[in-house]
């Protein structure tokens, strides 16, 4: 079975062509600047080959239509006709509160997903273009839509309510979402098969730390908690987003600078976070080198970011009372030793501790890196949303035959 | 890691030969480039748009790029937006003296100052008549202007169904609305182009007829000379204005504040023009903004009009100055 994969931003295409059989990547790429001048289709062969194909790009249909014919072309392709696509696998980023999981894509489910535009109007619509494209091109082969938000929605009401008036979460939906859901799930999940422990019998607390940030509370196999909100400024300080900030400050700033909606979106989403406080870079390697020449904001930026992570981790320790395990994953989160070490030193008395040789040397690879002694095993999980959205494709498409 | 192989990607769609579509402007010229020209230039750049601009030295095309690089600044110093924005936007922003530079644009906008009576709607013309020499006859070819109408703009030109009229609203980052009107000749075809382009910079489309002044132009006019009057009459002061304004009906910017914002100077020449149009004296501009002209006061642009401005561009509060005293 061979499953591809689209992420379609709004004026990109991501997309991975899997070989489920062996779970293997038979190519993958990205379409670029749809729409607009100097699009291109950059495509990763399987030997290794990148080829990048130029010219207009109008739209996503068309951005899709190339993607199929690239793969189905005889210099660079890798299978013969579009036949062998048994299904598409779609990412979409808002399922609002009417997707809590995967589902098959029907003309009902488009309708439904319409409906959640106004929450992410950003992500979805093109994400919607995406499905329309390959309804159009391919009819036959089935699709799935797979949401970021959907393993979130197992939150309980009480952790994804907002304490203002109830009326507006009836009027607009205002309550918390998360994001993430995809990855945090992987992880979660992928952590209990490399342990060989039962994922629905676990506390888990998965830190997915990139350039944007959330920490979810898993227990039992569903999320019950994560740091991201009604959108993705809320919790963790991010690479340029601020995190948990207080609405006050927001309204006074406001106020003070005599800006309005979109400057105030801007200064809080891409002024913020390492960024708005290093004043170097919104890259926490960048972050780590100015901190190591002496640079005081790098350091204090670096002890809050860690700090409020330590912070999450704490709460939702006491949520689900107690952790089995602590799961880092995502660019810094894989990568960065010295983040996971930070967290996880002043949280032994909960239960943690690293094993500072194993984060060192393992950084970067699946793998457990808590001591033996450990009460709360703590792992290295890189994530794989693509491979994810494939999956649930593949489970979701053959349930239906 | 080896070199990447390039392709046209024309080769490897599912459907050969298919049209190349014309949906899109990728080239957006702009001739003259004062305040409105550096506006557009900036707003199209920043949605990914590659933008040449004409003017008429090179020293004015090198004031125009500063002045967009200086805006972009202040946008960084309001949070609007990030240096690698700024870079981003002043990497596809070129500016030449040669209208024949133009020739690859799919949209070319014309933005020459109004200077004197009658002389712009000349200048205008000959500039149109000249860009239907330099760029393909698919180029939509419009005019900012809104005390012009576009089929007296193009009606020597050949191609006239490819010429519209696009007003930005320049006064405020979000005034996210642009005026579009059809003249006589004008296509659906080059309409709906130029909405497409309108909604892909996100802001909306106000569609209006063909008339002079447009709604904005015509209904401030009106507005300024109105609170110009009741000051005369000393009905109430300026400030008073402003502030029930500002709070009253809800608007950004009182109507001084925006005669400022726009230029002086420009106000009356629009309102010059309505005069002549419609022969209606409350289009006349009213002898306070007489006043404010032959004191060279015209607006934001030289830090003083009806009000008085920083360098930044920051209105400088008497009231409150006079207090700290």
């Amino acid at each position: 079975m061979k499953i591809l994969v689209l992420n379609c931003g709004s004026s990109s295409i991501k997309f991975q062509f899997f070989n489920m059989e062996t779970q293997t990547v038979l190519a993958k790429g990205l379409v670029e600047k749809v729409g607009l001048n100097g699009s291109q289709l950059k495509l990763n062969k399987q030997n290794g080959e990148q080829v990048i194909f130029q010219g207009e790009i109008v739209d996503h249909k068309s951005g899709i239509e190339y993607v199929l014919g690239v793969l189905t072309s005889q210099k660079h392709g890798c299978i013969a006709s579009l036949n062998e696509i048994s299904a598409v696998g779609h990412r979409v980023v808002h399922g609002g509160e009417l997707f809590s999981s995967s589902v098959l894509i029907t003309q009902e489910v488009v309708s439904q997903m319409e409906k959640c535009i106004d929450l992410a109007p950003l992500h979805n619509p093109p994400n919607l273009k995406g499905i329309e494209a390959i309804t159009e091109l391919i009819p036959e082969v089935p699709q799935v839509g797979v949401f970021d938000t959907a393993f979130h929605q197992s939150m309980p009401d009480f952790a994804y309510m907002y304490g203002i008036p109830y009326a507006l979460y009836k009027k607009y939906g205002i309550r918390r979402y998360g994001f993430h859901g995809t990855s945090h799930r992987y992880v979660s999940q992928r952590a209990c098969e490399m342990l060989n422990i039962d994922f629905e019998a676990q506390k888990i607390i998965t830190c997915h730390l990139g350039n944007g940030s959330s920490i979810a509370a898993i227990q039992n196999g569903k999320s019950v908690d994560t740091s991201m909100g009604f959108t993705p400024i809320e919790g963790l300080l991010m690479g340029t987003r601020a995190g948990d900030l207080d609405i006050g400050a927001v309204l006074y700033i406001m106020e003070k600078e005599n800006i309005g909606v979109e400057s105030a979106s801007a200064l809080f989403n891409k002024h913020s976070g390492l960024l708005g406080i290093t004043n170097i870079s919104s890259d926490l390697r960048d972050v780590l080198n100015a901190a190591q020449n002496g640079n005081q904001q790098a350091v204090l930026s670096l002890k809050m970011f860690n700090y409020r992570i330590r912070k999450y981790i704490g709460s939702y320790a006491a949520a689900m009372n107690g952790c089995d395990l602590l799961i880092f994953t995502g660019g810094i989160g894989e990568n960065s030793k010295s983040t996971r070490l930070e967290v996880c030193n002043d949280l032994k008395w909960l239960g943690f501790e690293i094993d500072e040789g194993k984060n060192a040397r393992l950084n970067g690879t699946e793998s457990v890196i808590s001591t033996a002694n450990s009460k709360v095993k703590i792992l290295i999980v890189p994530t794989d949303e693509e491979l994810m959205i494939a999956r649930d494709t593949q489970k979701i498409t053959q349930e239906k035959r | 890691m080896a070199e990447p192989i390039i392709e046209s990607i024309e080769e490897f769609g599912l459907i050969k030969n298919k049209k190349k579509s014309t949906n899109l402007f990728s080239r957006v010229g702009i001739v003259g480039c004062g305040n409105d020209g550096q506006y557009i230039a900036r707003v199209c750049s920043s949605y990914g748009l590659d933008v040449i601009f004409r003017e008429t030295t090179h020293e004015r095309v090198y004031e125009s790029l500063r002045r967009i690089e200086e805006i972009m600044n202040s946008r960084i110093r309001n949070w609007g937006a990030t240096e690698s924005e700024k870079k981003a936007v002043m990497s596809r922003i070129k500016g030449t003296t040669l209208l024949s530079d133009l020739k690859d644009c799919d949209l070319v906008i014309e933005t020459v100052p109004t200077s004197g009576k009658g002389r712009s709607f000349e200048a205008r013309k000959a500039i149109f008549e000249e860009l239907e020499q330099i760029v393909d006859p698919t180029t939509v070819i419009a005019t900012n202007s809104t005390t012009v109408v576009i089929s007296d703009l193009s009606e020597n030109l050949k191609n006239k169904d490819r010429c519209i009229s696009i007003h930005f609203m320049i006064n405020s980052v979000d005034s996210r609305v642009v005026e579009i009107t059809k003249g006589l000749y004008t296509s659906d075809w080059t309409y709906d182009k130029v909405e497409q382009f309108v909604k892909m910079l996100k802001r909306k489309v106000i569609p209006v007829e063909e008339s002079v002044g447009l709604i904005s132009v015509r209904l401030f006019s009106v507005i300024l000379n109105e609170a110009c009057e009741m000051v005369m009459e000393g009905i109430g002061c300026k400030d008073d204005i402003e502030q029930l304004m500002l709070t009253g009906y809800g608007m950004r910017y009182g109507p001084f504040t925006i005669a400022d914002i726009i230029g002086i100077d420009r106000v009356v020449r629009w309102m010059e023009n309505l005069f002549n149009e419609f022969g209606d004296s409350r289009f006349k501009p009213n002898p306070m903004i007489k006043r404010l002209i032959r004191q060279h006061r015209y607006g934001v642009a030289v830090g003083k009009g009806f009000y008085e401005y920083d360098a930044n561009g920051d209105k400088i509060d008497r009231n409150h100055l006079a207090e700290s005293k």
